[in-house]
């Protein structure tokens, strides 16, 4: 079962509407139940599963020791569990739109919104340079650690001004050379040829789509009321 | 037949009193006094790294003066288009293109979108567009791959995907920038296979490459570039006649590869690393196991194998990156944890860049150390004593490679493993690292080489470990 790409624009427009509105109880429960079933259907499941455990976890400790700890001076640690439990719906949504869909459906769908070309291919190679940033990341930490740095969370914290020399600045440069790669096999393939663009892979909006459309209405309408 | 027939129909791409000057750059990078390639034609340019072939295609193709900006001077005609004056897209009705790294040439995830792209920027109609997908793909069997990722074929694949999305852009000239630099042999052998059938068709086809005996069938011609110049303009049978010592002399790789059958095969030593009962993972899937195996102190051992088939997995295994609880890692005897094997290896990349950090060549020698270490020695033994306060990324290739080297030296590692070192290198940068590696070796480091490159292999490499598909 597959969403349109319209469909989960509009999810995460949605999510951080409920943000905005401080959804809680069991609208709030339903909403992220509903989102992780689509990210665990769309195939994302262990990212899904990580992510309704991090949120019960946020959520039992909001619910079961907020009081306690405010009280005796823990208000950093326990503003980061609130916040990141209220962020859940707009994460959940965010992953789906991010590693369920292709840049050749960013394009195409969004198109149909009639969404300016330059920041349709911005968001089609943010997609595409999601796994390149994962894989030179992780070159950069691996040799990081060949060279005797250890680079747990951690560490990261404890000098955060090294981390981003070391891990950020290369990881940037890196993007940069790649960047300009893709630009340049992306032009010699008539890129920015000023004729209208053909559509080979259609998509439209399914009764899954408008289903979901509907359940928005309803959750809006039940925050709202 | 008219003077304006044959200008149309006989040379593709013809240069006249042209040169190019980067922005940068006081003298011209490229210097074309006439050149005419005819319609049809399979051009190879040769020539060392920095002759300007890359900028030569990087012209055709309208990359330059469109995208990286410069001064042209004369004339370059390429089909019915005037370079400098035409706009990339438009050429790109002329001529596709195909370049080193697959991977950083694709904007789409899955081969289909990415066959479609080039024709669908043009606004074919779809019915079309899906037929010459449907052709093409029989044509070079590959109808099977259409709705795989791109990133789950391998290396061999992901260049013919890239050949074939540059035919959907039906243009009669095709470049290719070093399409093999990549490649294991099988990879090689599909490219070839497919530029054949390109050939037989009557695409006209420029080729620039390092690795030159794939080619040696297909090429009707051979452009030698030095310093921007064509300095040589050999017909095929001119330029087998050539031996290979004259082309050694010119920067250029051998025709002729040497035969590795003979595998130079790992024998017991009681020193170096060994590795016994290493069960090989790549994420969860299982790639294979190794019983025992020693890379012997003082020697070069090469690491062979398909592309895909568990190589760099491997490495990051010797290294510690990643740890098998069953299996054992043996230094000299001792056995070695991950802890310890990430003080004890150093890992070498083909893109270097990644492996550096910080602001000058001195702070990146020192970045990590305990304790003072003199850096002048490895300095001056390496090459980088001038270089000593130069930023690490304005550094050429070489040098990077050298400065990794020397870090590596100097936190006092003894297995160095090298992972690709001579892609895309001519002749004589080949040698250097050859050197590199042999100068390595001397210190009775264990030195673990994994590469494709036959001539790297056959200059250096003591013993050659070859990884089958299924081990």
């Amino acid at each position: 079962m597959k969403l349109d790409i319209r469909t989960k624009v509009l999810l995460v427009c949605f999510s951080n509407l409920t943000f905005l509105f401080r959804v809680s109880g069991l609208l709030e429960w339903l909403i992220v139940l509903v989102l992780f079933s689509f990210l665990l259907i769309s195939g994302a499941r262990r990212m899904a599963i990580y992510q309704l455990l991090f949120f019960s976890v946020c959520l039992v400790i909001d619910d079961f020791f907020l009081f306690s700890w405010s009280e005796n001076g823990w208000m950093f640690p326990f503003t980061l569990v609130r916040a990141s439990r209220l962020m859940m719906p707009s994460l959940l949504a965010g992953s789906l739109l991010l590693t369920t869909s292709t840049a050749y459906e960013v394009i195409h769908g969004l198109n149909k919104w009639h969404f300016p070309e330059s920041l349709l291919l911005t968001l089609a190679v943010l997609l595409r340079f999601l796994s390149v940033i994962r894989e030179d990341a992780r070159t950069i930490t691996s040799s990081l650690m060949l060279r005797g740095f250890c680079l747990r969370p951690w560490n990261v914290c404890r000098h955060p001004l090294l981390s981003i020399e070391y891990i950020m600045i290369p990881l940037l440069l890196a993007l940069l050379r790649r960047v300009q790669d893709l630009t340049m096999a992306s032009l010699t393939k008539g890129l920015v040829l000023s004729t209208d663009r053909s559509q080979t892979f259609s998509s439209s909006f399914r009764w899954i789509d408008w289903s979901v459309c509907i359940w928005i209405v309803v959750m809006i309408g039940c925050i709202l009321v | 037949m008219d003077s304006r027939h044959d200008r149309l129909y006989t040379s593709l791409i013809e240069a006249k009193d042209f040169s190019f000057s980067y922005e940068t750059a006081g003298v011209p990078s490229l210097e074309l006094t006439d050149l005419k390639i005819k319609k049809g034609e399979f051009v190879v340019i040769c020539g060392s790294s920095g002759s300007g072939k890359s900028t030569l295609l990087k012209l055709i193709n309208g990359l330059i003066p469109d995208y990286i900006k410069g001064k042209l001077k004369g004339t370059l005609r390429v089909g019915n288009l005037e370079a400098g004056a035409s706009p990339v897209e438009e050429l790109a009705l002329q001529v596709a293109s195909v370049f080193q790294h697959p991977s950083s040439q694709f904007f789409h995830k899955l081969v289909k979108e990415e066959l479609v792209f080039p024709a669908e920027n043009q606004g074919r109609a779809v019915d079309i567009i899906l037929k010459q997908v449907r052709q093409l793909t029989e044509d070079f069997s590959l109808t099977n791959v259409l709705d795989e990722e791109l990133v789950s074929l391998s290396g061999g694949q992901q260049q013919r995907i890239a050949l074939l999305t540059a035919l959907m852009q039906d243009s009669p000239i095709l470049v290719l920038d070093e399409p093999t630099a990549n490649l294991d042999c099988a990879g090689i052998e599909e490219v070839k296979e497919q530029l054949q059938a390109l050939k037989a068709v009557g695409k006209t086809i420029l080729v620039a490459e390092h690795r030159l005996a794939y080619v040696k069938d297909l090429a009707d011609r051979y452009l030698y570039l030095d310093q921007g110049r064509v300095m040589a303009d050999w017909s095929k049978a001119s330029f087998l006649g050539l031996t290979d010592r004259q082309r050694h002399q010119l920067g250029l790789r051998s025709l002729t590869l040497p035969d590795l059958s003979e595998a130079k095969t790992p024998f017991f030593s009681p020193k170096g690393l060994t590795v016994k009962d290493l069960r090989l993972k790549a994420g969860q899937k299982n790639l294979g196991s190794l019983q025992d195996i020693t890379f012997a102190r003082g020697t070069i051992t090469a690491i062979v194998g398909q592309n895909g088939v568990g190589k760099s997995t491997l490495a990051r295994y010797l290294v510690g990156l990643l740890e098998d609880n069953s299996a054992r890692f043996l230094l000299d005897g001792k056995r070695l944890r991950a802890k310890e094997r990430l003080k004890k290896t150093a890992l070498v990349l083909q893109d270097v860049r990644l492996q550096l950090f910080t602001e000058s060549v001195t702070k990146e020698l020192t970045l990590g150390l305990k304790k003072f270490v003199d850096i002048d020695p490895i300095c001056q033994q390496l090459g980088l004593k001038e270089l000593k306060d130069r930023h690490p990324l304005t550094l050429s290739g070489g040098e990077q490679q050298r400065l990794v080297l020397a870090s590596q030296l100097l936190a006092d590692k003894e297995v160095f493993i090298f992972d690709e070192p001579t892609s895309g290198l001519d002749y004589q940068q080949m040698q250097a690292v050859g050197k590199v590696l042999q100068d390595v070796a001397n210190k009775q480091k264990v030195v673990i080489l994994i590469s494709h490159d036959e001539e790297l292999l056959d200059l250096v490499a003591d013993m050659i470990f070859s990884l089958p598909k299924n081990y």
